[in-house]
């Protein structure tokens, strides 16, 4: 259906291009696809190398998905993640708007240096952090706990949605909060009851890079949490879920990890516009 | 040149907001502007403290702690006492370690041909998908999908799509007879490379092809239709007209995802895990391996340090190169 309407591409001229834009998608799509594939065929049908029977297979079954879905160690992990990631976006997003607004409007001296300065904070490699961080982790006995990826993860998410809004807070025109401080309302009330109404579609990508970050980091996750009931998702499934010595432990791992992935592709289906405006407003200015 | 692409969608929501209190603001605006007064700027320092704490305290403190700990021999298993100072030792037998280099050179390998790859065919992907056709939001949509698909998730993918017997990789090669011998993707050192290579582009694909096709939007579509008329080929205006508008862009693409593939690491642990034989073992694998693995904090340290040095050179380009107040 699909293909039909792309074929029917307005204009020949786009129709070469259009075509391309096909064959490229399903060959990217290809490998999310075939992981949900795996996670509902019958196995041996799974393993008949037959390249038909893995693209449209004949006949469907939930079982692997249920087996995921029911275990109570693979609840534990996605409500470990939901807590994590959702604390880190609250946290991040709330100290990113009054930082980046900070920036954007109230310039005081070394204000540029600094927003440098967090803009380069995010090409800082990772595993540098790590270690130290470990210590520290450790020192304050708070290894094994996920308050210390809240911590880490908000910091990492941070300078990108400082940098995003910033460049949102400085699209808006001055005169909207000027003038609702010249009636009256000081800079933070015009801040709550201005900037941040108007800001929404910002504030709102913001608030998903900050979730998908939190909710798909592995490096921290893997050194900072040990014990299964501190384990997020990443490297929960990861370690629990791969025996991969059977063919029903592969699909077992496909339905965790489609599992694992769907909350994702949900949040971003539905705020997808407001994700590539905000990025591209932000981060980026062509 | 035009705005940015939120602009738009700004000056509806200003017209939306006509009717409401922010707009009965706008019409009452006084001429004067107020300038910034002391108590503001103390409210500035006020606002953007919590940010500057959380970054000294998680980023600026370790980085400083790890360029320190690279001179002591610390190890990880005995946390209460201090390692010696050995002073630039550990950097010494790095700089002597033969297999230190293989790692790095594995490093350069993996990003420069990630890279490569991910601006070659982010520019294919972006120029497809400017163009105006039926259900191109949709293909736009699908091609964002691996970015947010988790690094675990990507590594289970590929491993069983890389699988030798099952692998629907292999499956099609034998149906194509390209292959008629099941490929051993993950055994051989220059195909796990080659392996790791293709699953970085897969993922870093959609991050270039959102920000060119951003940029790509920015060109006034005027100019292709004067070349048009001045009959030039696809390929003219390609050349004369889209890569001039993009220079600037595709450095700071360039840089970021340079940088950004050096710094990775999720994907080489769960993929190859460094090997087969530490064919595909990188220098963020290698400090993590070092302190965590083989307990030397003072050597995974002094890795570290020495990829910072790298990363900062290339950030302090990005500066100098990206004017960040232009891109900010």
């Amino acid at each position: 259906m699909m293909v039909a309407r792309i074929a029917r591409a307005i204009g020949s001229q786009n129709r070469p291009r259009a075509l391309l834009a096909l064959v490229i998608s399903l060959i990217t799509i290809f490998p999310i696809y075939f992981m949900v594939m795996g996670s509902i065929s019958p196995v041996e049908k799974f393993l008949t190398r037959d390249l038909g029977e893995i693209l449209i297979p004949r006949e469907v079954v939930f079982e692997h998905m249920a087996v995921v879905a029911l275990d109570p160690v693979f609840a534990r992990f996605a409500l470990n993640s939901i807590i994590v990631a959702s604390a880190t976006t609250v946290i991040s997003v709330v100290i990113s708007t009054l930082g980046a607004y900070s920036l954007a409007r109230l310039r005081f001296p070394g204000s540029e240096a600094l927003g440098r300065f967090t803009l380069l904070t995010y090409t800082i490699p990772s595993v540098l952090l790590l270690i130290p961080l470990f210590k520290v982790v450790v020192a304050f006995n708070l290894n094994n706990t996920l308050i210390s990826l809240i911590i880490t993860y908000t910091t990492f998410s941070v300078p990108f949605c400082l940098w995003m809004l910033r460049g949102y807070f400085q699209s808006l025109p001055r005169e909207l909060e000027e003038a609702a401080m010249v009636d009256g309302a000081g800079r933070l009330g015009a801040l709550f009851r201005v900037v941040i109404p108007l800001s929404a579609p910002g504030i709102a990508a913001t608030a998903l890079f900050a979730f998908i970050l939190a909710w798909n980091e592995f490096l921290f996750a893997l050194v900072f949490t040990t014990t299964a009931d501190v384990k997020t998702l990443p490297i929960g499934v990861s370690t629990t879920f791969t025996a991969e010595q059977t063919a029903t432990d592969w699909a077992v791992a496909m339905s965790a990890s489609t599992l694992s992935t769907i909350p994702i592709f949900v949040i971003v289906l539905v705020l997808q516009r407001w994700m590539v405006r905000g990025m591209t407003a932000g981060s980026v200015k062509g | 040149m035009a705005g940015p692409p939120h602009a738009l969608g700004l000056r509806l929501i200003i017209q939306l907001k006509r009717a409401t209190r922010a707009g009965l603001y706008l019409r009452r605006l006084s001429r004067r502007r107020p300038g910034l007064r002391r108590s503001e700027q103390v409210l500035g320092l006020a606002l953007v403290l919590p940010t500057v704490l959380l970054i000294a305290a998680v980023v600026l403190y370790p980085m400083i702690s790890t360029l320190w700990l690279s001179l002591f021999n610390d190890n990880l298993l005995r946390p209460d006492e201090t390692g010696q100072f050995v002073g630039l030792r550990n950097f010494a037998r790095l700089v002597q370690d033969a297999a230190f280099w293989k790692v790095a050179q594995n490093t350069v390998v993996l990003t420069g041909s990630a890279v490569a790859g991910e601006i070659v065919f982010g520019m294919i992907v972006a120029l497809t998908l400017n163009a105006s056709y039926h259900g191109r939001g949709l293909l736009r949509t699908l091609n964002i999908l691996p970015w947010v698909v988790p690094s675990f998730v990507t590594a289970f993918i590929w491993i069983w799509m890389l699988h030798p017997q099952f692998g629907p990789v292999n499956a099609l090669l034998q149906w194509l007879r390209v292959s008629p011998e099941p490929i051993l993707w993950l055994s051989d050192g220059t195909l796990a490379m080659i392996s790791l290579i293709v699953v970085s582009i897969w993922k870093g694909l959609p991050w270039t092809f959102l920000v060119l096709l951003a940029a790509l939007q920015t060109i006034p579509e005027d100019w292709y239709e004067a070349a048009k008329v001045d009959g030039a080929s696809p390929w003219q205006m390609f050349r004369h007209i889209t890569l001039p508008s993009l220079r600037y862009i595709l450095v700071i693409v360039l840089v970021l995802r340079t940088i950004w593939t050096f710094n990775s690491f999720d994907m080489v642990y769960l993929l190859t895990g460094g090997g087969p034989a530490r064919a595909t073992l990188t220098l963020p694998m290698r400090v993590y391996t070092s302190t965590f693995l083989e307990y030397s904090v003072g050597m995974g340290s002094a890795i570290a340090a020495l990829m910072v040095i790298v990363v900062v050179a290339t950030s302090l380009m990005v500066l100098r190169l990206g004017q960040v107040e232009e891109w900010g």
